[in-house]
């Protein structure tokens, strides 16, 4: 069991990260393991990356300066100027212009032991670590964050370590701007995830969300629409599951056609926001009484966000 | 009337202080419940509890002679193995409704999520709206009606018990079948809808078991033994008018 959150505010940039935060404290009893957010702001002109050191590889957190210069090397090599850079313990963010390939580049960082990329994007940032939405914001402040739209994630572990490079959201590996988060189980993820390798994509986990990701992402690089991507995953994932994508054009849910996943939407003026249970959603009106719904199994949908954004977090 | 305010107490003392509550009030009124899980758990007095907002999952779950009335929506599994009681909602419930209820009457007057009635063995669930995947799923007894359009697998694997429908169905499911809606069935689902307060004179499409599936020619040596054991139990029961025993039908 997990549970899933995801808002789009329709009019105007609003603390997207302070609503995550409370949706997933609303829910954290489906998950105490770990909790995430991937949140987008306004597009801008640098390519920003989440980065992570696992600490088991990285041995020291003495030496995690270090490796952070690394990585900003092999950046550099390739191709990135940082104009921007943040660390905090095991985990940075770096900042800057980027035209090549993000593919080759995300992988080469990876190639450095212990290195981690937990998001790369004009506009989204991913973060993630063990504990609670509590805990996540005392660590990282994300709840300034202001953008449109965002997804979220508490983690009961089934499949995987408790560790912050298996918590969600996920990274589509080697695509920008894409992410996921997911509550269920992907029964075909070895059969689906070889098809992928067999193109020359690379996996950072053996958890089948990241599986999701990848797969959706290497969809919509074919020229699928986030709709048509979705409903082709309804077609060919296995399993019993609720998950939420997002791109730079919005978020968008698929629910298993055994409805064996709970999915719940509420919808204003002002936004849509989806999750696991209902009582999420309620952390997001006080004790105003709101109107929701719950999507038909087999089913998908999109939102896409209005306008331009105007602010975003920094850290 | 007693009230309480839910927003300032953890579950347990929430459930402890409707129990207590329920002991002297005939009506209690839950304030803020803000779609919190559990509650109103385990109720046994025929107290009647009223839930202003949506309460989350397994709200009236394992109550026996209660009437809860629920203002909002209510999560998975509401009413789950009720006993007996009067459970109502206004808007829509989660999955699982009434799922493995063996008395009491269930109405929602909104939609109904996947698998309502799933095992269920008596009483009546009544929904509003439309029902959702699988309603009836495995169901051994007792009737839903649904006065919208059912969706995929109604009925799927139905052993006993009936549904009926006023609208559309999208599908049966394995092992359930349409038979033909008869007077007798007419008078059955309008005192069902009575209950409620509710009308509904087009005519039904009723679905039954098609009994090809879940069952066998022999039952195991124990299985015979314990229904044996039970069905006495319940008829010397139901002879001494002693409702302290279970009973499989609907009142």
């Amino acid at each position: 069991m997990c549970g899933i959150a995801g808002i789009v505010f329709k009019q105007e940039p609003e603390p997207v990260g302070d609503a995550l935060l409370k949706m997933l404290h609303g829910c954290q009893h489906r998950g105490p393991d770990s909790t995430g957010l991937a949140m987008y702001g306004p597009e801008g002109a640098d390519l920003i990356l989440r980065l992570f050191l696992n600490a088991d590889l990285c041995h020291e957190p003495a030496v995690w300066p270090e490796r952070f210069r690394e990585v900003e090397h092999v950046l550099t090599t390739h191709g990135f100027t940082a104009r921007s850079s943040w660390q905090q313990q095991a985990f940075g963010r770096i900042g800057g212009r980027f035209e090549g390939d993000i593919q080759k580049l995300s992988y080469a960082v990876e190639e450095l032991r212990g290195v981690e990329i937990f998001s790369a994007g004009q506009s989204l940032e991913i973060i993630k670590d063990e504990g609670t939405a509590k805990d996540l914001e005392s660590k990282f402040g994300a709840a300034s964050f202001t953008g449109f739209y965002g997804i979220g994630h508490v983690r009961l572990a089934t499949e995987s370590d408790v560790n912050p490079s298996t918590a969600h959201p996920f990274w589509a590996y080697g695509f920008t701007d894409v992410s996921i988060v997911h509550n269920g189980q992907i029964t075909n993820y070895f059969k689906m995830r070889r098809r992928l390798e067999q193109r020359g994509y690379r996996f950072r986990t053996e958890n089948d969300s990241e599986l999701i990701a990848v797969y959706l992402a290497e969809k919509m690089k074919r020229g699928l629409s986030m709709e048509a991507a979705l409903e082709q995953s309804l077609e060919e994932l296995d399993g019993t599951f609720s998950f939420l994508v997002s791109t730079p054009e919005g978020i968008g849910y698929a629910k298993d056609p055994i409805g064996a996943k709970p999915m719940v939407v509420y919808e204003t003026d002002r936004l849509v926001a989806v999750a696991s249970e209902e009582v999420s959603l309620q952390q997001l009106a006080g004790h105003e009484r709101i109107q929701t719904y719950e999507p038909y199994p087999g089913t998908s949908q999109t939102w896409a966000r209005s306008t331009p954004a105007s602010s975003a977090y920094a850290s | 009337m007693g009230q309480i305010d839910a927003s300032q107490l953890s579950l347990r003392e929430l459930n402890t202080r409707i129990r207590q509550a329920a002991e002297t009030e005939d009506e209690i009124l839950l304030l803020n419940p803000d779609a919190r899980h559990n509650l109103g758990v385990g109720l046994t007095q025929p107290v009647h509890l009223v839930i202003r907002g949506s309460a989350g999952y397994f709200c009236a779950g394992l109550v026996d002679g209660p009437t809860v009335d629920v203002e909002g929506n209510v999560g998975w599994g509401f009413g789950d193995n009720l006993m007996n009681g009067l459970l109502r909602v206004e808007g829509n419930a989660g999955a699982v409704c009434g799922v493995g209820m063996r008395s009491g009457h269930i109405l929602v007057r909104g939609n109904l999520g996947s698998r309502a009635g799933q095992v269920m063995k008596g009483g009546s669930i009544v929904c509003g709206g439309h029902a959702g995947y699988r309603t009836g799923s495995m169901m051994m007894g007792g009737t839903i009606v649904v006065l919208g359009d059912a969706r995929e697998a109604l009925g799927e694997f139905i052993m006993d018990g009936e549904i009926f429908v006023a609208g559309a169905i999208t599908g049966l499911g394995e092992d359930a079948v349409e038979t033909e809606y008869r007077h007798s069935d007419r008078d059955k689902v309008r005192d069902i809808l009575t209950r409620h307060d509710l009308n509904h004179d087009g005519p039904f499409r009723k679905i039954i078991s098609d009994q090809r599936a879940l069952r066998y020619a022999e039952y195991e040596k124990g299985e015979l033994l314990f229904n044996t054991a039970r069905l006495d139990k319940a008829n010397t029961a139901a002879s001494d008018g002693n409702r302290d025993v279970m009973t499989f039908d609907s009142d």
